[in-house]
């Protein structure tokens, strides 16, 4: 019974979203704005939760034993409480202090693997054999692209059309992202489709679609009866 | 009307409709069409295969309401080729607020519980909050960052994580994720600890894991509905991504011929101007 009315309310929701291809309106705004309500709802309660089991737990724990690394946790609950005075404009300079914190433990942290792997790891990656035509294409990409952004002007006269070989490779990787976009969107249509192809949450379909058509057809009238 | 004026039209609404049915056709009557499996799925699938009793599979997603029909396929099919093995240690870590109502649901679809002992073959750490920090600190020293695991179990009190500490345990880590943490794992666990990593993949992120791929910084990537429906070909269990993939294809046909009548309509357009 429950999984019949979970079923049932998912399909209704999908449906009333997928309104929009026909025109905005109510049934839509009202879906978009449950899923926002509903996804902001589960992050708020996810987020007291991983406060109280990361930061407050263990401060407790280390006020219980003595234990000085629990204890320290105030400093991470305190950071935090500053963080909300973002919403005073007269204190608002205090909660800086816990953004730049942040900003500063982020950077830090990405920054050594950053190097390692984005900055290293692709240069020796890219030193491939040319034992392969693959391999020969791969090389003549990585060399134009790189030569397409050099804007010095005497350096563009020696290098002739490589850079402009570098544009065309820029665009065919931007149409493999396009592809991928779409490839995903479909995907996303797909796995509502099989949501909705199971009972009962077909009986929905032909509803939906009766009441677009009703909608359609009144709005016909009305716009017709106004001229 | 000339080919070009009827090109121009505004078609959505038929545009659409044609979309649909080619997609929820195949969907009702599965067409049989041909799957060829790309490389990087197999290394997945290899790697996974030649994973012996006691290593430490880490299996960690971000998976959401907007991403699940693409990533929800492969973190199914990753598990359920992990289960089948003996004595791996499996280690469910979620990165996203929503992220743990699926790894729930596929511990029951996959039917996790009976087949294998919880705490002794699987755990579920749960959503760990902080992005970058908190894989930094998982890697670090897991028994400091999680207190419990989702269940609220203290962590302390769950056998197999005895002995794993650090990244260095970590044989292989497979992250399902459409959004920026595949990088924060390069950062924090292939960097310095050159921890083995698979990504399963948004399509909208896959042309950034090549490059990784190509570099050997990462052993696989599963490439959206795709990937899961070729790694459900691999292990033999089909499922929706496989069934899934027909509607792609046909829909991926369309979606070209579209583009090209487009194309067509623009230059007849601009020739006649």
């Amino acid at each position: 019974m429950t999984d019949i009315f979970v079923v049932s309310i998912a399909a209704i929701l999908a449906l009333m979203i997928y309104t929009i291809l026909y025109r905005e309106n109510p049934a839509f705004r009202l879906g978009e704005h449950i899923l926002v309500g509903a996804t902001v709802g589960n992050a708020v309660v996810q987020a007291v939760f991983q406060i109280q089991n990361v930061a407050i737990t263990k401060f407790q724990k280390g006020m219980e034993t003595g234990d000085v690394t629990g204890i320290l946790y105030i400093i991470a609950i305190i950071l935090g409480i500053l963080l909300y005075f973002q919403f005073s404009s007269k204190y608002r300079y205090v909660s800086k202090i816990s953004i730049a914190l942040m900003l500063a433990v982020g950077l830090s942290l990405s920054i050594r693997g950053l190097i390692s792997v984005n900055v290293v790891g692709q240069i020796i990656g890219a030193m491939q054999p040319l034992n392969s035509v693959q391999n020969i294409v791969y090389l003549i990409g990585v060399v134009c692209v790189l030569l397409y952004f050099v804007y010095e002007k005497k350096v563009s006269n020696i290098i002739g059309p490589l850079p402009k070989i570098g544009r065309y490779v820029l665009m065919m990787t931007m149409g493999a992202y396009f592809a991928n976009v779409l490839m995903g969107r479909v995907s996303l249509v797909i796995g509502t489709l099989n949501d909705l192809f199971v009972a009962p949450a077909y009986y929905f379909i032909p509803i939906a679609l009766l009441i677009v058509i009703a909608d359609s057809l009144s709005r016909r009238k009305i716009a017709g009866k106004k001229s | 009307m000339t080919l070009r004026e009827s090109l121009s039209q505004n078609y959505k609404p038929i545009i659409y409709f044609i979309l649909f049915v080619l997609i929820g056709f195949p969907l009702l009557h599965p067409l049989g069409l041909p799957l060829p499996i790309d490389q990087d799925c197999r290394d997945v699938y290899n790697k996974i295969e030649s994973l012996k009793a006691g290593d430490v599979a880490v299996v960690t997603q971000y998976i959401g309401g907007g991403n699940r029909a693409e990533l929800y396929p492969q973190y199914k099919a990753v598990l359920e080729h992990l289960l089948r093995k003996d004595g791996i240690k499996i280690i469910l870590e979620e990165a996203g607020t929503e992220s743990p109502v699926f790894s729930q649901l596929v511990l029951q679809e996959l039917n996790a519980f009976k087949r294998k002992t919880y705490g002794v073959d699987f755990v579920d750490l749960g959503y760990i909050p902080g992005d970058e920090a908190a894989i930094a600190g998982l890697c670090r020293d897991l028994h400091a960052l999680v207190s419990k695991d989702y269940y609220g179990t203290p962590i302390d009190q769950i056998p197999m994580l005895k002995d794993v500490n650090t990244a260095k345990d970590f044989t292989i880590v497979v992250d399902i994720t459409a959004s920026a943490d595949s990088q924060f794992w390069l950062n924090q666990a292939y960097a310095p600890y050159r921890t083995a990593i698979a990504l399963g993949m948004a399509s909208a992120k896959v042309p950034d894991a090549y490059a990784y791929y190509k570099a050997g910084q990462i052993f696989g990537i599963l490439e959206s509905l795709k990937g899961a429906a070729q790694y459900e070909f691999l292990t033999g269990s089909p499922g929706l991504a496989i069934i899934g993939m027909d509607a792609q294809s046909l829909a991926h046909l369309y979606i070209a011929f579209l583009i090209v009548a487009g194309n067509v309509a623009f230059f007849m357009g601009r020739k006649k101007k």
